[in-house]
């Protein structure tokens, strides 16, 4: 069974999105913050990650560098609600760091679940 | 009867006044987005939140449930509430799709008053509007921001000196570079601060990017700017040297002019299939490339270096129909690469991936033979219009004669 870490520190949406995905057959552990992501996936690395990008701590940018880094087979999912400061959307930004997918918030269950599948299917490889 | 005197001073506190009431009217727009992006972000959770339950509630139901109709209109709701938030945001930031013929002098002028007050004494900043009336395709909000993070970023390279932040607007027709025969409006910021060392210069641009101290800025002003000026369809270029201060300048086609930069432009379409030669040594650029490529119905090989991928050319010259290159490589450059496949075929075009304009000497790409240069970070849709552009000259180039169209005069 693939492994889904999800980061989200609204702890609302962390609980839903760890129902809804563990409906969907998956096992998941979720983070509530980049720095215990990091720190959860060096102890055990998921298969998949799907994160927040704005969060305390260390943020979702920062959280996806990271794990190019670190763990570069890693697929990423990244979710936003939207730029705190109301002028700058970071979707793209983390789009160009390499998250094979991006959806803003509030997005439907079929897309992020088709999303998951897509990732953890066809992963982030590809001819050199 | 007053004295001269006495309306002197009348006109020095009127404009005093004047000067404080736009201080805070910038103060209470930039309280208003920032509190607009807060609620924004914290209701799309929200209703990210209701969206996922509703759903996974339905899925749990009989298909003949008669729930189903309440859970229904629950997901209405929820759609009015991210349509509401998306028109917040909107207005927040501004919107560059929707567009006007725009001032460009009044529209600086203006942020340049806006931003005077919150200017450090010791800084001063001059305009030089040597054209007035320059119309540029774009939202005022839009060249407000472009203004306000280029003079931040000019004032904040000052630090505790004294010095000037020039902000000047030019229009003219472009006699060289891409931009050749365009009528251009250009804006410029100047300032004498500390400058940029030559290894930073690519990455100014990146988000995050920042030679500060910690705390004194998130890195993110300049990219908000490439950002705009892309979207405004505008291109960036920066001079700088360090202790030599900076010149940042925008370059803006004048409005109506049509430039090669436009994806919008009727008649630049040209969509087909094709093999491109992706040659990048970033694994994640290179895939993210790939992923872009694909997505947009093309064939794609990628490469990690110059040498591989004149390997597989020299192997079949014949098998690529283009060629997306990065520039700045270890060993062979984006331009070696050109030079390298112009000795093996004339008519292959490539396309440079470069981290920002000014990484490129005037006229040093166009004369080794690059069709054209993406400044990053660009999105998909970018890249699709500079390969669809590519592919069709390339087309037009082995076409007879006879049937070439003159497309020159609205290409620039």
């Amino acid at each position: 069974m693939s492994r889904i870490l999800v980061i989200e520190d609204d702890e609302q949406t962390r609980r839903m999105l760890r129902q809804m995905i563990e409906r969907a057959g998956y096992e998941v552990e979720d983070a509530g913050d980049g720095l215990d992501a990091i720190k959860r996936m060096h102890a055990r690395p998921a298969d998949l990650v799907i994160t927040d990008l704005l969060m305390p701590e260390k943020d979702g940018i920062e959280t996806i560098q990271e794990l190019r880094r670190d763990f570069p087979d890693v697929p990423v999912i990244a979710i936003s609600g939207g730029g705190r400061n109301g002028v700058f959307d970071f979707l793209p930004i983390a789009r160009q760091l390499g998250a094979t997918h991006t959806f803003t918030k509030p997005t439907d269950r079929r897309k992020l679940l088709s999303a998951v599948e897509e990732a953890l299917g066809v992963g982030v490889g590809s001819e050199v | 009867m007053t004295k001269p005197d006495d309306r002197l001073t009348d006109a020095t506190a009127q404009a005093r006044e004047l000067a404080r009431i736009r201080s805070e009217r910038a103060g209470r727009l930039e309280a208003l987005g920032t509190l607009a992006g807060g609620i924004a972000h914290d209701f799309n959770n929200i209703l990210f939140t209701i969206l996922g339950y509703v759903e996974m509630a339905k899925e749990s139901l009989d298909d003949d449930a008669p729930a189903h109709t309440d859970l229904d209109d629950a997901l209405a709701a929820v759609e009015r509430g991210r349509q509401l938030v998306e028109q917040v945001v909107t207005f927040a930031k501004g919107d560059t799709t929707r567009r006007s013929p725009v001032d460009l002098s009044t529209v600086v002028d203006e942020a340049v008053r806006l931003l005077e007050p919150t200017v450090p004494d010791r800084v001063r900043l001059v305009t030089e509007i040597h054209s007035l009336g320059a119309m540029v395709d774009a939202t005022p909000s839009a060249i407000q921001q472009i203004v306000t993070h280029l003079v931040r970023n000019a004032v904040q390279s000052l630090g505790a000196r004294r010095g000037r932040v020039v902000v000047g607007v030019r229009a003219q027709r472009e006699k060289s570079g891409e931009w050749k025969g365009t009528r251009s409006v250009r804006l410029f910021v100047a300032d004498d601060g500390v400058g940029i060392a030559e290894c930073d210069l690519e990455r100014v641009f990146d988000p995050f990017y920042t030679t500060r101290e910690p705390g004194a800025g998130q890195g993110l002003g300049l990219s908000v700017v490439h950002g705009i000026v892309r979207d405004l369809g505008g291109t960036i270029r920066l001079v700088s040297r360090l202790q030599r201060g900076a010149f940042f300048e925008v370059l803006f086609p004048a409005s109506g002019e049509v430039t090669k930069r436009d994806p919008t432009q009727p008649g630049a379409s040209f969509s087909r299939r094709a093999h491109v030669m992706v040659i990048d040594d970033d694994k994640f650029v290179r895939d993210l490339l790939t992923t872009w490529l694909r997505n947009i119905g093309h064939e794609v090989s990628s490469f990690d270096s110059g040498e591989t991928a004149m390997r597989a050319l020299r192997a079949r010259a014949d098998a690529f129909d283009v060629v997306v290159s990065d520039q700045t490589m270890p060993k062979m450059t984006g331009l070696d690469v050109t030079r390298r496949v112009r000795a093996l075929r004339q008519d292959l075009p490539i396309v440079l991936c470069t981290g920002y304009s000014g990484a490129l000497e005037e006229g040093e790409s166009e004369s080794a033979g690059v069709h054209s240069v993406l400044v990053k970070p660009f999105s998909q849709d970018a890249l699709a219009s500079a390969l669809d552009r590519a592919l069709f000259d390339a087309a037009r180039a082995s076409t007879p004669p006879t049937c070439v169209t003159d497309s020159e005069g609205v290409t620039s």
